[in-house]
């Protein structure tokens, strides 16, 4: 086993699952697939490197404006470009979300430029184990997303405000008949799920240039996990980028790098075949 | 208490409710009984702001017809809707915790809420036994006792129950029942919708008979159950029994 490619194929594997996890909110919530939550994350990179670079202050507090902005992000997305067609057929919420995610592309691109850019790095330096050589930075990637998926467990499971956005989620009628105000609701979940995926972005960026179209691919990797995972299931959004994250490192490594991205729908496709509702998904769903 | 005047609903183009006018006293248990697709649904979801309409809905003396759904709950009007709606997802008491958004709003933590789950529980018993339990792994009777305790967690003042005796068994139903002549003792008034007729009659002290989207007969039930007309259309007189 070689421990250096265990570690930076797990850390980008992790935010993957952050994506895959921002992706399983909504979907849960308003029963779409946000096929603009790559471009989230993207959002993400860029203001932490607006925060970082442009106005210099430190990388952590860099991460955590960063979130706060991707929050409001979430929320004028949800209003922009979900709320108005709730009722609508959800082909025509897909393709609003796909429109929202070229706006967001060239917004990026007409607010910071085109050239890549980077941030630093949470954590400075190596640790060697042995004859491997593991960037801090993997590490400082894999405890943080480790600690923002136990915030966002406690909020969701732990709190009044987690059982508010439950229950719209599940019924957003009755939610709305015991006095939930369903936008509200859903407009924090909408904020929760970008905050997670733009802090995945400051994370990657000092690994991978940003540029404004990365979006797009770490999406498709990221819906990949989802349906390893099992659809709509949270854990199997974490297992899924995690395992998408190892295929991509280590098929690098032992059989092609330019074929990364066919290695990860190979293992989709092995999945679907020995077990299509994905590792933690449900044969059947939920008794109404 | 309630007060409505001359309530129109439309569903989309299509008229459902044609011109009702119903109130409810502050005390009293209220039945509304009509067939299928009388309109009994959509006028509580037109009451709880779920239905377009126009006409008068005057609650407490607030003029809540133009109000959103989560508003007219804050104010203390509560539905119970048809087929239980639990949170399936939630355990019990996640559910229970749910309904005090009614009074308090969203808020980070649900709070000490101690004496309100002691109401309920005293009132259902079996609730705190399955405390910790899925909602949607309970039984139809419980769901229905879990979803009008929900309610109750808000402080309701004006209860509104939508075919609470669906799909439960007569044993059931008849417990049930008591429950909601006990909450309506305690000082609560309830608009009870029902099919059952024979049942609701006689728990209510008043009752309106609503047939296609129009009220056709209303008085104390004491009386209604003795009318000709509802013997035989809904308390199942026999005499037009072809089967």
């Amino acid at each position: 086993m070689n421990l250096q490619l265990l570690f930076s194929g797990f850390s980008t594997g992790i935010i993957y699952s952050l994506i895959a996890m921002g992706m399983v909110l909504i979907f849960r919530s308003v029963g779409i697939m946000n096929f603009a939550q790559g471009e989230f994350l993207m959002f993400g990179g860029y203001f932490c490197y607006m925060f970082n670079r442009l106005l210099d202050l430190p990388i952590g507090l860099s991460l955590i404006l960063a979130s706060i902005c991707m929050g409001f992000v979430g929320v004028v997305f949800m209003r922009t470009s979900y709320w108005p067609l709730r009722h609508a057929e959800s082909k025509a919420i897909i393709v609003s979300a796909m429109g929202a995610s070229i706006a967001l592309k060239e917004g990026a691109r007409l607010i910071w430029g085109a050239v890549p850019v980077t941030v630093d790095r949470a954590s400075e330096g190596v640790v060697n184990i042995g004859t491997a050589v593991i960037m801090k930075q993997n590490i400082a990637i894999i405890v943080i997303a480790f600690m923002v998926m136990v915030l966002i467990y406690l909020l969701l499971e732990k709190t009044f405000i987690g059982n508010i956005m439950q229950a719209t989620a599940q019924d957003q009628y009755m939610a709305s008949l015991t006095g939930i105000p369903v936008i509200v609701s859903i407009g924090m979940t909408f904020a929760i799920s970008a905050m997670i995926t733009g802090i995945g972005g400051g994370l990657l960026a000092p690994l991978f240039f940003l540029n404004n179209t990365m979006g797009t691919t770490a999406g498709a990797k990221a819906f990949a996990a989802i349906v390893i995972g099992g659809f709509g299931s949270v854990p199997g959004a974490i297992v899924g980028g995690i395992i998408v994250g190892l295929v991509e490192a280590f098929g690098g490594a032992y059989i092609s790098s330019t074929y990364q991205l066919v290695l990860i729908y190979v293992v989709l496709f092995i999945v679907l075949m020995l077990r299509p509702q994905g590792l933690f998904g449900e044969k059947i769903q939920e008794k109404a | 208490m309630l007060k409505i005047e001359n309530l129109v609903s439309h569903y989309k183009t299509i008229e459902a409710l044609h011109g009702i006018s119903l109130s409810v006293g502050s005390d009293e248990i209220v039945a509304l009984i009509g067939s299928n697709g009388a309109g009994k649904t959509t006028l509580l979801n037109s009451i709880s702001g779920h239905v377009t309409k126009s006409g008068l809905i005057e609650f407490n003396g607030t003029d809540i017809s133009n109000m959103p759904a989560h508003r007219i709950a804050r104010c203390g009007l509560l539905q119970v809707p048809e087929g239980r709606h639990v949170f399936p997802g939630l355990i019990v008491e996640e559910n229970l915790f749910v309904g005090t958004t009614a009074i308090t709003g969203i808020r980070l933590l649900a709070g000490n809420q101690k004496e309100k789950l002691d109401m309920v529980f005293s009132l259902f018993p079996r609730l705190e036994e399955r405390r910790t339990q899925l909602a949607w792994s309970l039984s139809g009777g419980e769901q229905q006792m879990l979803a009008i305790s929900r309610a109750l967690m808000g402080n309701p003042k004006l209860l509104m129950l939508d075919e609470p005796s669906m799909g439960l068994a007569p044993k059931v139903i008849e417990e049930l029942f008591g429950k909601i002549v006990e909450i309506n003792r305690l000082g609560t008034p309830v608009l009870l919708v029902e099919q059952n007729a024979k049942l609701a009659l006689s728990v209510s002290a008043r009752a309106y008979i609503l047939e296609r989207g129009n009220i056709t007969l209303e008085g104390p039930s004491e009386e209604l159950i003795s009318d000709e007309r509802v013997r035989e259309a809904y308390l199942g007189k026999r005499k037009s029994k072809n089967q």
